[in-house]
C-alpha cells in the first residue's frame, strides 16, 4: 500500500512538474498584464479645448523628416521622373478678367457745319454705315455760305480790277478784302477743294458736298434731306474703330499689380482661337461700389474692325514681375506648411530642400529662398520621391555622399567611392521568418579578403499602416569568422519584404556598402 | 452496457444493415448538398454601414456623419464594437456583433438605429447597409475589355453598371456586383465664372434651373370615345443639346442659355478606383460578392454560366475576361484533399491487410471507414459547416483514428478465433457457427469498452479546439466538427456494425498471428529491446528524461504566426504608397507594374486595381494597390521555379520609389483585411477629441518610449498625412459684403467641387448632372482664390477677399473606435515578454508623459488575442487533462495508471517538436490543433497498451499460482510483445494515413501539413514511449504492488 502510494505520488509529481512547466511557458510569455487599459489623462494647464473644429487653430503636428534619396536611373525612369531647371528670367504673370469693347474716345468725331443751311442730298444715310475718310456724306445748301462765296467772288473780281490801281491803299484794301473773305470761307471749314473750285470756276456752288473727316462707323446720324442745319446741329457721329478700347473689370486686390504700358491679350468667343494684342492704357481711378471692381482701359488696334464696341471679351493682362528666379509649379510639393523641392545632385541623388516661394506666375513659382539658378529639380512624380524620402528617413539608411558635395569631393569623386566588394549570402539561402544567418564576404578590388573590418547589417521593413504593421529595424554587427568572412544571426519577424543595408567600415572609414531588397518566407 | 449493445446488434443484423444503409444514403445526399469553399469564412458577425458623400474630405464626413452614426449604433443590443474608417468621399462603419448573433437580426437592428438619425445627418447623405456578405465573399472578378478599342471607358463602365451588374446580380447567391475603374459618365456643366459675372447670374440660379430641367410627370387620364388616354409631361434630357439649351435667365427678352455661360459635355465623375488589364491599358472591372454562407463553387459556376449567356448580347469587340476566379482554388484544394482521403484510405487498407494477413477480416475496417466518413457529413449539413480545406482536413486527420477501433476489434476477434482453433486442434472445420460467434462476441466485448473509451478520449481531448474564439475559432471549428463527428460515428460503428461484420467476415482459414511474417519480424526486433529496457529500468527512465529535457527547448527556437499561408494558385501584389497619392499618379504606375508582372512566363493574367470599388465590403484606401495575379498551373512554370522564387523575382523587378511592396494571396488578404486593428503583437491606441492632438500624442509617446532597449522600433501612425487646401472664411470680411459663411461655402461646394444637382433618366440608365466651374478656373490654387461669389448687393467678388486659401496637412483617413477618434502606435519588440514590456513602458509613461485632457491611450495588438487564447488554453488544457484522467480512471480504476498514461502526451510533443523544427513550420494555431489531436491519439495507444498488459497479467493471476517478480516481467513482455500487432496496426494506420498529406504538394496542402506534422512526429516518439516506457512503468508499479501484496485481478472495465 505504501509502495503503491509512493508510485502514485511519483507519477502525480511528474505530471505536476510538466503541467507546471507548460504553465510556466505560457506565463513567461505574457506575465501579469493582459490588455492593460491605462488612462494617461493628466490635465495640463492651457490644454486645447476638446473640439475638432479647433483643429485649424491648433499648432501643426510635427512633420515627417525627409532624407536624401538615391535612385538608379532605372528606378527614376520607372516612375517617370522629369527634371526642370531653376532659371533666372523675366517673369510675366497674368490677370484674367473680362471686359467690354468700347470706342476709343480719342478717335470719335462729329460731323457739323459751321454755317447754317439746308441739307439737300444725304449719301451716308444710315447709322452704322462705314465711311471712309473723304467720302461724301451729304450735300448742303447754305444761303450764308452762298453769300459768303459770292462776296468772295465779288471781292476777287474787284481785286482783279483794282489791283492795278495806283490809288494808294486801294490795292492793299481790296487784297485784304479778298483775304478776309477767303478766311471766312476757311473758317467755315469749307474744304480746300471747294475753295479751289470756287477760285477756278468763279461760280457759286449752291450745293456743297460735305466729306467725312475720318474713316469709321457712323454711330449717330441726324442728317436728313431738307433738314435745317444750324452750326450747333450735330449731323453725324463717326467712330474710328481702327483702335479700340477695352474696359476690363479688375478686382481691387489686383489693382496694385497692374501697370500702365504692360501688354494685354484678348480673346473673343466670336473668333475662337484668335487673340489680339494690346496694352494697358489707363487705370480708372475709381472702384464701382456695386460691382466692387475697377476699370482698366486697354488699347487694341483693330485694323480689320473685328472688335466692335459692346463686345464681351476675355482679357488677360500681363504683369511683369521683373527678372526672377523661377521653377515650374510642378516642381514643388506643397506639404502643408512646407514647400519642398527635390534637387538633383547627379547620379540619381535627390536632395529634398525646403524653399520659400513667392507668388505663382502662370505655371511658374518665383523662388525667394532655397535654390540657385542652374540647379536641376524634379518636376514630376514628386509625391513618390517624397514618399521614398520619408521611407528612407525612417530607415535612416546609409546613403552614399552625393557626388559633387563640396568642391574637394567633386575633384576626386572617384576616390570617394567604396573600394571593397561585398558579397552577401545567408543560411538558409532564402531568408525566412525566424532566425537566419547572415554571411558577408569582403574583398578588395584585387579579390583578396579584407579582414579586421566592422561590418554591420541593417535589416529594415518599412511600416505599412494600411496593413497594421510597424516598421522593423534590426541592426546586427557581424563577427569575423574567417579572413574576410563575417557572420551573425538575425531574427527576422515578420516575413515579407526586407531591405538590407550592409555597411563595412575600417579604421573609421566606410569601405563598402551594399543595399538589397529581399523577401523573407513564412508570411506575416 | 457496451457489451449489451454489441450483443443486441449481433442479434439484429438486419436492423443494423438497414440503419447503415440509411446512414450511407443520407451521407451521400448531404455530401452533395454541402456548400463548398476553400477556407471557412472567419469574419465576425458584422454589419457594414457605408456612407458615401462624394467629394468630401474625411474630417468633414467624420464630424457630420460618422460620429453620429457610431455613437448611435453603440447603444444597439449585442454590439461588441463599432469601428469606423472615414476616407475621402466615403465612410465605412463596421458594427461587430457578439458571436452567434443572427446576421439578419443584426442587420435589422442596425437599420432600426440608423432610423433614429433621420434629420441629424446632412441632407445629401444617406447611409446604406452593406450586403449580407464580407470581403471573404469576393469569389470572382472580371474585367470588361474592348478588343476593338472603339469604346470609351465611360461606355464600358455604363455597360458594367447598367447591364452586366444587374444580369449577374440575378444569379442566386450573389449578394452584390461591385464596379470598379473606368469613368462614371456624368453630364458636366462647366461654367465660366466671368460670363456669369458679366450676365450677373448667380451660380445658385444655374443650379436651380438645371435641377428643374429634367423630369417627366404624369397628368392622370383623359377619356375620349370610350378610350382612356394617359397623359404625361415629357421632359427628360435627350442629349447634350437639350442641356445646353436650358435657359437660365432672360436679359431684355433674350434668353440666356447654359451654353451662353459655359459648356456642356460628358465627363468622368470623381474616380475612386482604377482597373488595368495585363498592362494593356485601363479598363473596367466587376467584383462578384457572394452572400454569406453560400456555396462558393456553385455561385461561381452560375456566374460563369450567366456570363456565357450574356456573351452574345455584348457589343461587338467587348469581352469579359476573368481576373480572379476562386473556383480553381476551391476545386484544386477539394481535389487535393479528396485525393489525400482516397490515398489514406488505400494506405490504411494496405496496412490492415498487411498486418492481419487475412483479406476478409481486413475488409471490415475498410468498409466501416467510408461509412463513418459519409455519416459525418450528415450533421455537417445541418450545422451549416461548409466543405472546405479545414473540414475535409479534419476527416483526413481522423482517418487513421477512424480505422483504429475496427482494427483492434477485428484483430482481437481474429486472434481469439485463431487461438481457439489452434487450441482445439489443427482443423477449424470442427468449430460450430454458434461457437465461432460466441468467441467473436466475447472478443468484441473484451476490447469494446476500452476502444469506446479510448475513442472517447480522442474525442474529448480534441474539444478545446471548439473553445477557440473569434477568428481562430471560426477557422478551426469546421475541422474540429468533422474530426469529432467522424470519430464519434466510427466509435458507434465499432460497437454496432463491426461486431456484425466480424461474424460475417472472420471465417475461413485463419492463420495464427505467429505465422504472420510481419508480426514475427517486428516482434523479433522489439523483444530484445524491451528485455534490455526492463532490465535497466533506471537508465531507460533517465535517458527518456534527458531526451525530454533536450527537445523541449526546441519550442523556443520556432517562430509563431496566426495561420500558415495557403498557396492559392494566385497572388496579390499590394504595394502601398503613402497617403495622398493622386489617382493619376497611381494609375500610371499601375500599368507599368502590370506590364512587368505580365512579362513573367508563369503569369496567366494580371488584373490590376488601385483604390476601391463601389462595394461597401471594399474599404481600401486610394493609396493601396490590389493587383490580382493569376498564375499558370505549376506544370507550365520554368524549370526549378517555386512560388517563393517567383515572388522574389517579381519583387526585385517591381521596386518603385515611394512604394512599399506587399505580397499576399487573395483569400488570405481578404481574411486579413477582416481582422481590423493593430497587427503587430503590441501596439498602442491613442484616443482623443482631435486628430492633430492624437498625432502629437503619438509623437510624444514615440519620444518617451524610444529609449527602452527592448524596443526595436516604434512607429506612430501619422494620422494627419493627407494634403488639404483650406478655404477659411474670414467672417468679418464676409460680413462686409453681407455674405454668410454658408454662401461662401456654397461657392466651394458648387463652384470648385461641383455637385451632382440632378439625375437624368435615360431608359435603364441614369447619369448625374454636375455643375461646376470650368477646369481653367479651378485647377490651381491661384485660380481657386479667384472663384467668384455673388454678394447680396449684386457685386461678384473673388473668394480670396473673404476667405484665406492655403495648404495644410490633415487626416487622409480617420479611425473612429466606439465614438472616439483613434490613432495607432505600432511597436516592434526584441523581446517575447510582452507583459513585462508593457509594465515597464507603463511606468515610464506615467512618469514622463503628460497628455492633454481628453486624450487616453491603451495597449492593444495581436498579443491581446494571443494572450486571450493562451489564457483560454491555460484554463482548458488542465480541464482536458483532468477529463482524460477521469476517463482513464474509469477504464482502469486506478489513479496511478491513469497518471502514467498522461505521460505519453509529453513524449508525443517532443517528436512533434522535432519534426516541426526539421520541416521549418512555425507555431501557429494550426500546429497547436495538430498537437491537441496528437495528445488524444497518444493517450489512446497508451490505453491499448495497458489493456493488453493487464490482460496478460490477469491471465497469470487467474491461474492462481502466486506470482514472482519474474512473472510480472514476463507478463509485461508477453503483453507488450505478443500484443504488438494491434498496437503497431493502430499506430501505423495513423502514421501511414498522414503520410500522403506530408507528401502532398497540391493546393491546400500548405495548411494541412503543419497540422499533420506534429501528429506524425509525435506518433513516432509516443509509440516508442508506449512500447518501451509503459511496460517499464507497468512492471515497476506491479512489482511494488506485489511487494505490498495487493496485486489483484483487474476487473474488466464495466
Amino acid at each position: 500500500m505504501r509502495n503503491y502510494r509512493r508510485a502514485f505520488f511519483l507519477a502525480l509529481a511528474g505530471n505536476l512538474v510538466f503541467l507546471g512547466l507548460l504553465a510556466g511557458i505560457w506565463w513567461s510569455a505574457r506575465k501579469s498584464t493582459a490588455a492593460q487599459r491605462v488612462t494617461g489623462s493628466v490635465p495640463v494647464v492651457g490644454a486645447q479645448p476638446a473640439q475638432s473644429s479647433s483643429s485649424s487653430s491648433a499648432p501643426p503636428p510635427p512633420e515627417t523628416p525627409l532624407a536624401p534619396v538615391q535612385l538608379s536611373a532605372e528606378r527614376l525612369q520607372s516612375i517617370g521622373v522629369k527634371f526642370g531647371v531653376v532659371e533666372r528670367r523675366p517673369v510675366q504673370d497674368e490677370i484674367r478678367t473680362t471686359g467690354t469693347v468700347a470706342i476709343d474716345e480719342t478717335r470719335l468725331s462729329y460731323v457739323q457745319t459751321r454755317f447754317s443751311g439746308y441739307i439737300l442730298k444725304v449719301f451716308a444715310d444710315a447709322t452704322y454705315k462705314y465711311v471712309h475718310k473723304g467720302q461724301p456724306l451729304f450735300t448742303i445748301y447754305s444761303p450764308e455760305l452762298a453769300a459768303a462765296e459770292r462776296e468772295y467772288l465779288v471781292a476777287k473780281q474787284n481785286a482783279q480790277g483794282l489791283s492795278q490801281s495806283t490809288v494808294p491803299g486801294v490795292a492793299a484794301g481790296i487784297a485784304s478784302l479778298v483775304e478776309a473773305s477767303t478766311d471766312r470761307l476757311k473758317q467755315w471749314n469749307l474744304p480746300q477743294r471747294e475753295i479751289a473750285r470756287l477760285q477756278s470756276s468763279g461760280q457759286v456752288q449752291e450745293e456743297l458736298e460735305i466729306d467725312s473727316p475720318v474713316s469709321g462707323y457712323i454711330t449717330e446720324r441726324n442728317a436728313l434731306p431738307n433738314l435745317t442745319v444750324q452750326p450747333d446741329t450735330r449731323l453725324y457721329t463717326i467712330a474710328d474703330l481702327s483702335t479700340v478700347w477695352v474696359l476690363a473689370q479688375a478686382f481691387q486686390n489686383d489693382l496694385g499689380r497692374i501697370r500702365v504700358g504692360e501688354s494685354a491679350t484678348l480673346t473673343v468667343d466670336s473668333y475662337p482661337g484668335k487673340t489680339f494684342q494690346g496694352r494697358v492704357d489707363f487705370i480708372y481711378p475709381d472702384v464701382d461700389l456695386t460691382t466692387r471692381t475697377a476699370r482698366v482701359r486697354l488699347v487694341f488696334s483693330n485694323p480689320k474692325l473685328t472688335l466692335t464696341p459692346g463686345m464681351f471679351v476675355n482679357a488677360t493682362l500681363q504683369v511683369s514681375l521683373g527678372n526672377q528666379l523661377v521653377i515650374p509649379v510642378s516642381g514643388v510639393l506643397q506639404s502643408g506648411t512646407r514647400q519642398i523641392v527635390f534637387v538633383d545632385r547627379g547620379a540619381g541623388y535627390l536632395e529634398p530642400r525646403d524653399v520659400q516661394l513667392g507668388p505663382q506666375a502662370g505655371d511658374q513659382y518665383i523662388v525667394l529662398k532655397g535654390l540657385k539658378a542652374g540647379e536641376r529639380i524634379v518636376t514630376s512624380a514628386n509625391f513618390l520621391i517624397d514618399s521614398e524620402s520619408q521611407l528612407q528617413a525612417a530607415i535612416g539608411s546609409f546613403v552614399p555622399p552625393p557626388p559633387g558635395a563640396g568642391a574637394a569631393a567633386a575633384m576626386n569623386g572617384q576616390a570617394a567611392q567604396p573600394t571593397a566588394t561585398v558579397e552577401f549570402s545567408s543560411d538558409p539561402a532564402t531568408l525566412r521568418k525566424g532566425t537566419n544567418l547572415y554571411r558577408v564576404k569582403l574583398a578588395a578590388s584585387d579579390g583578396s579578403p579584407i579582414s579586421g573590418a566592422q561590418v554591420s547589417v541593417r535589416s529594415f521593413m518599412p511600416a505599412m499602416p494600411q496593413m497594421g504593421m510597424a516598421a522593423v529595424n534590426i541592426v546586427t554587427s557581424l563577427a569575423e569568422k574567417d579572413a574576410g568572412t563575417y557572420e551573425g544571426r538575425v531574427a527576422l519577424e515578420p516575413g515579407g519584404a526586407w531591405k538590407i543595408t550592409i555597411t563595412a567600415t575600417k579604421a573609421g572609414a566606410v569601405i563598402a556598402t551594399k543595399q538589397l531588397s529581399t523577401n523573407a518566407e513564412g508570411g506575416m | 452496457m457496451i457489451s449489451r449493445v454489441i450483443d443486441w446488434c449481433a442479434n439484429n443484423r438486419f436492423l443494423v444493415f438497414t440503419g447503415t444503409l440509411l446512414l450511407v444514403l443520407a451521407g451521400i445526399w448531404s455530401l452533395r448538398n454541402i456548400p463548398l469553399d476553400a477556407l471557412p469564412d472567419i469574419s465576425d458577425v458584422q454589419v457594414i454601414v457605408h456612407v458615401p458623400w462624394e467629394g468630401q474630405p474625411p474630417n468633414i464626413i467624420e464630424d457630420q456623419v460618422t460620429y453620429p452614426i457610431v455613437t448611435t449604433l453603440l447603444a444597439a443590443p449585442h454590439v461588441k464594437a463599432v469601428r469606423a474608417q472615414t476616407m475621402f468621399g466615403d465612410a465605412y462603419i463596421f458594427v461587430v456583433f457578439e458571436d452567434g448573433t443572427d446576421l439578419y437580426w443584426a442587420r435589422s437592428r442596425v437599420l432600426e438605429y440608423i432610423q433614429q438619425l433621420q434629420g441629424v445627418l446632412p441632407k445629401s447623405v444617406s447611409p446604406m447597409i452593406g450586403p449580407d456578405a464580407t470581403g471573404a465573399g469576393w469569389v470572382y472578378e472580371y474585367a470588361v475589355i474592348d478588343g476593338s478599342h472603339q469604346r470609351s471607358l465611360a461606355d464600358l463602365r455604363s455597360l458594367q453598371d447598367w447591364y452586366l451588374r444587374y444580369q449577374l446580380e440575378t444569379v442566386p447567391g450573389v449578394a452584390e456586383v461591385a464596379s470598379i475603374g473606368g469613368f462614371v459618365r456624368q453630364y458636366q456643366v462647366n461654367l465660366d465664372p466671368n460670363k456669369l459675372r458679366a450676365y450677373n447670374i448667380p451660380l445658385s440660379m444655374i443650379i436651380d434651373r438645371v435641377r428643374d430641367s429634367t423630369n417627366e410627370v404624369g397628368g392622370r387620364v383623359l377619356e375620349m370615345g370610350g378610350a382612356q388616354y394617359m397623359i404625361r409631361g415629357l421632359g427628360y434630357l435627350r442629349s447634350l443639346q437639350d442641356l445646353e439649351s436650358v435657359p437660365v435667365a432672360t436679359k431684355n427678352g433674350t434668353p440666356v442659355l447654359i451654353r451662353d455661360v459655359g459648356t456642356v459635355a460628358f465627363g468622368p465623375d470623381i474616380r475612386q478606383g482604377v482597373v488595368e488589364w495585363n498592362g494593356e491599358g485601363e479598363t473596367v472591372g466587376g467584383i462578384i460578392v457572394m452572400r454569406d454562407g453560400m456555396n462558393a463553387l456553385s455561385v461561381i459556376d452560375s456566374v460563369k454560366k450567366k456570363l456565357a449567356e450574356i456573351k452574345p448580347s455584348l457589343p461587338s469587340g467587348v469581352e469579359i475576361v476573368s481576373g480572379y476566379d476562386r473556383s480553381g482554388l476551391i476545386q484544386a484544394s477539394i481535389k487535393t484533399l479528396q485525393r489525400d482521403l482516397l490515398e489514406e484510405a488505400i494506405i490504411v487498407s494496405f496496412v490492415t491487410v498487411a498486418f492481419l494477413f487475412h483479406f476478409r477480416s481486413a475488409l471490415i475496417p475498410i468498409l466501416t471507414l467510408p461509412i463513418a466518413v459519409l455519416a459525418s457529413f450528415i450533421p455537417m449539413y445541418f450545422l451549416h459547416v461548409s466543405s472546405n480545406i479545414m473540414s475535409l482536413g479534419g476527416l483526413a486527420l481522423a482517418i487513421g483514428v477512424l480505422i483504429d477501433a475496427a482494427i483492434v476489434m477485428v484483430e482481437n476477434g481474429y486472434r481469439h478465433l485463431s487461438e481457439h482453433i489452434a487450441a482445439t486442434g489443427a482443423s477449424g472445420a470442427k468449430l460450430t457457427e454458434k461457437e465461432r460467434r460466441r468467441i467473436l462476441m466475447g472478443a468484441a466485448k473484451q476490447v469494446g469498452p476500452a476502444i469506446f473509451f479510448s475513442l472517447l478520449v480522442i474525442l474529448v481531448s480534441f474539444l478545446p479546439v471548439f473553445l477557440l474564439e473569434a477568428q481562430e475559432g471560426r477557422m478551426f471549428r469546421p475541422l474540429a466538427w468533422t474530426k469529432t463527428l467522424s470519430v464519434a460515428f466510427s466509435s458507434i460503428l465499432a460497437i454496432t456494425l463491426v461486431p456484425v461484420l466480424m461474424v460475417i467476415f472472420i471465417r475461413g482459414h485463419l492463420r495464427p498471428e505467429s505465422e504472420n511474417p510481419f508480426s514475427r519480424w517486428t516482434q523479433a526486433l522489439y523483444l530484445p529491446v524491451l528485455r534490455f529496457c526492463l532490465r535497466y529500468r533506471k537508465t531507460t527512465l533517465l535517458l527518456n528524461l534527458i531526451f525530454l529535457a533536450i527537445t523541449i527547448p526546441l519550442a523556443w527556437r520556432i517562430g509563431s504566426q496566426f495561420m500558415p499561408p495557403l498557396y492559392e494558385g494566385s497572388s496579390l501584389y499590394m504595394p502601398t504608397a503613402l497617403p495622398g497619392i493622386s489617382i493619376t499618379q497611381a494609375s500610371t504606375l499601375l500599368q507599368k507594374q502590370d506590364r512587368i508582372i505580365k512579362s513573367f512566363p508563369e503569369v496567366e493574367s494580371v488584373f490590376g486595381a488601385v483604390g476601391r470599388s463601389d462595394s461597401p465590403t471594399d474599404n481600401a484606401p486610394l493609396d493601396m494597390y490590389d493587383t490580382t495575379i493569376m498564375l499558370k498551373p505549376r506544370e507550365k512554370w520554368r524549370a526549378g521555379m517555386t512560388y517563393e522564387k517567383l515572388i522574389r523575382e517579381m519583387d526585385e523587378k517591381l521596386q518603385f520609389p515611394g512604394l512599399t511592396n506587399t505580397w499576399t494571396m487573395p483569400v488570405q488578404n481578404r481574411l486579413d483585411m477582416e481582422l481590423t486593428g493593430i497587427k503587430t503583437p503590441v501596439g498602442l491606441k491613442i484616443q482623443g477629441p482631435n486628430v492633430e492632438g492624437i498625432q502629437r500624442a503619438g509623437a510624444q509617446l514615440q519620444q518617451v518610449l524610444g529609449g527602452i532597449p527592448e524596443l526595436r522600433s516604434i512607429f506612430a501612425e501619422r494620422v494627419a498625412e493627407g494634403f488639404y487646401i483650406n478655404v477659411e472664411v474670414n467672417r468679418l470680411e464676409a460680413a462686409r459684403y453681407g455674405l454668410t459663411v454658408a454662401e461662401v461655402q456654397r461657392a466651394v461646394t458648387y463652384g470648385i467641387g461641383g455637385e451632382n444637382v440632378a439625375e437624368n433618366i435615360e431608359g435603364r440608365e441614369r447619369y448625374p448632372i454636375n455643375v461646376r466651374y470650368s477646369r481653367d478656373f479651378r485647377d490651381d490654387i491661384e485660380q481657386l482664390k479667384r472663384v467668384v461669389i455673388a454678394t447680396p448687393t449684386g457685386a461678384q467678388i473673388p473668394i480670396s477677399e473673404v476667405a484665406k486659401v492655403y495648404f495644410s496637412r490633415g487626416p487622409a483617413m480617420i479611425r473612429d473606435e466606439d465614438g472616439l477618434l483613434t490613432g495607432y502606435v505600432y511597436l516592434d519588440l526584441a523581446t517575447k515578454d510582452y507583459g513585462g514590456f508593457v509594465a515597464k513602458a507603463n511606468r515610464l509613461l506615467n512618469e514622463k508623459l503628460r497628455l492633454p485632457a481628453g486624450y487616453t491611450y491603451k495597449w492593444s495588438g495581436e498579443y491581446e488575442f494571443e494572450v486571450r487564447a493562451k489564457e483560454r488554453l491555460k484554463f482548458i488544457v488542465p480541464i482536458v487533462f483532468f477529463v482524460i484522467f477521469l476517463l482513464l480512471y474509469m477504464i482502469f480504476h486506478s489513479v496511478t495508471e491513469a497518471a502514467v498514461l498522461i505521460f505519453p502526451t509529453f513524449y508525443a510533443m517532443t517528436g512533434g517538436l522535432i519534426l516541426q523544427y526539421w520541416l521549418g513550420y512555425n507555431f501557429s494555431v494550426a500546429v497547436w490543433v495538430g498537437y491537441i489531436a496528437l495528445f488524444g491519439i497518444a493517450v489512446e495507444t497508451g490505453v491499448v497498451m495497458v489493456v493488453y498488459l493487464h490482460e496478460s497479467l490477469d491471465k497469470r493471476l487467474a491461474s492462481g499460482v502466486p506470482l514472482k517478480h519474474e512473472d510480472i516481467e514476463a507478463a509485461a513482455i508477453e503483453g507488450a510483445v505478443q500484443r504488438l500487432r494491434p498496437k503497431l496496426m493502430t499506430v501505423t494506420a495513423v502514421l501511414a494515413s498522414l503520410i500522403p498529406i506530408l507528401w502532398e504538394t497540391g493546393i491546400g496542402s500548405d495548411v494541412m501539413k503543419p497540422i499533420a506534422a506534429p501528429i506524425v512526429g509525435g506518433m513516432i516518439t509516443s509509440t516508442i514511449h508506449v512500447l518501451i516506457l509503459v511496460p517499464v512503468f507497468f512492471a515497476v508499479m506491479k512489482e511494488r504492488a506485489l511487494r505490498a501484496g495487493n496485486l489483484t485481478i483487474k476487473s474488466d472495465a464495466e
